[in-house]
């Protein structure tokens, strides 16, 4: 009984690591999304700002979606 | 020899046995899996908060051109005909006292003025009487006179232009093309 309790606190452990990959890959492409904003910025080019801020919106939503599935996945 | 191996596979067993029960770092083992969970769910929370912060902070670079739109530039005289010959410039001040803008009177006898900072790191730039180019001293960065596009140096983007309007003897600037 104990083995298995310990298996599904390991399963559960190793999912979370796999969503804070992709949270941390989100957080990294934001990132990128925050220097091509800040470039056009400087060059005063609208597109590339507000396409930037749209990529920006749509990566947090996807974290969002991500993060609140993990916690009805395992409430606590 | 043989009662040697059986020792040995014995010994081996037994280190194995104690390397399977030691945790992997000091104070971590599988009773403390919770524990664990418990920082990953912390270390999501601290990612799920910074993805949301780094779209907040692209947020406020979309006021500038939302506020552009809406500003609204003085007429501004900046000087008479006769005060600036053939193939020479003169600075000024425009739209704000801030703003250090280069009025120029091109050989061909047309009228350019562009914002007088540098589009790399926003020194201020001067006129060239000799190569007919404005320059930026930080990085011998040069604009064409006639366009402001770059020349030469580390800047990407062109200088911005302002709007001249020749009326009789006098030059206005009326605005800066966004």
């Amino acid at each position: 009984m104990e083995q298995i309790s310990a298996q599904i606190r390991q399963g559960r452990a190793r999912q979370l690591a796999k969503v804070a990959i992709a949270l941390a890959g989100i957080v990294a492409a934001q990132v990128v999304v925050l220097e091509f904003v800040l470039r056009g910025w400087q060059g005063e080019n609208a597109v590339a700002v507000f396409t930037g801020i749209a990529a920006s919106a749509l990566l947090c939503i996807l974290s969002v979606i991500i993060f609140l599935r993990t916690q009805q996945r395992n409430p606590q | 020899m043989r009662g040697g191996r059986v020792v040995s596979e014995a010994q081996r067993e037994k280190s194995e046995q104690s390397r399977s029960d030691e945790p992997l770092l000091p104070g971590l083992s599988l009773d403390s899996l919770d524990d664990v969970t418990a920082s990953r769910r912390g270390f999501l929370t601290f990612l799920f908060a910074g993805s949301i912060a780094l779209f907040l902070a692209t947020v406020p670079f979309a006021w500038r051109f939302v506020k552009r739109k809406e500003e609204v530039f003085p007429k501004l005289a900046v000087g008479r005909i006769t005060d600036v010959p053939l193939g020479e410039a003169r600075p000024f001040v425009y739209p704000g006292q801030g703003n250090p803008a280069l009025l120029v009177h091109l050989p061909n006898g047309e009228w350019r003025a562009y914002e007088g900072t540098c589009t790399h790191l926003s020194c201020v730039v001067y006129w060239d009487a000799a190569s007919e180019k404005l320059i930026c001293p930080c990085h011998n960065a040069a604009f064409a006179a006639e366009t402001g596009a770059v020349l030469m140096g580390p800047p990407r983007y062109p200088l911005p232009r302002i709007n001249l309007s020749v009326e009789g003897d006098t030059v206005y600037a009326v605005g800066v093309k966004t």
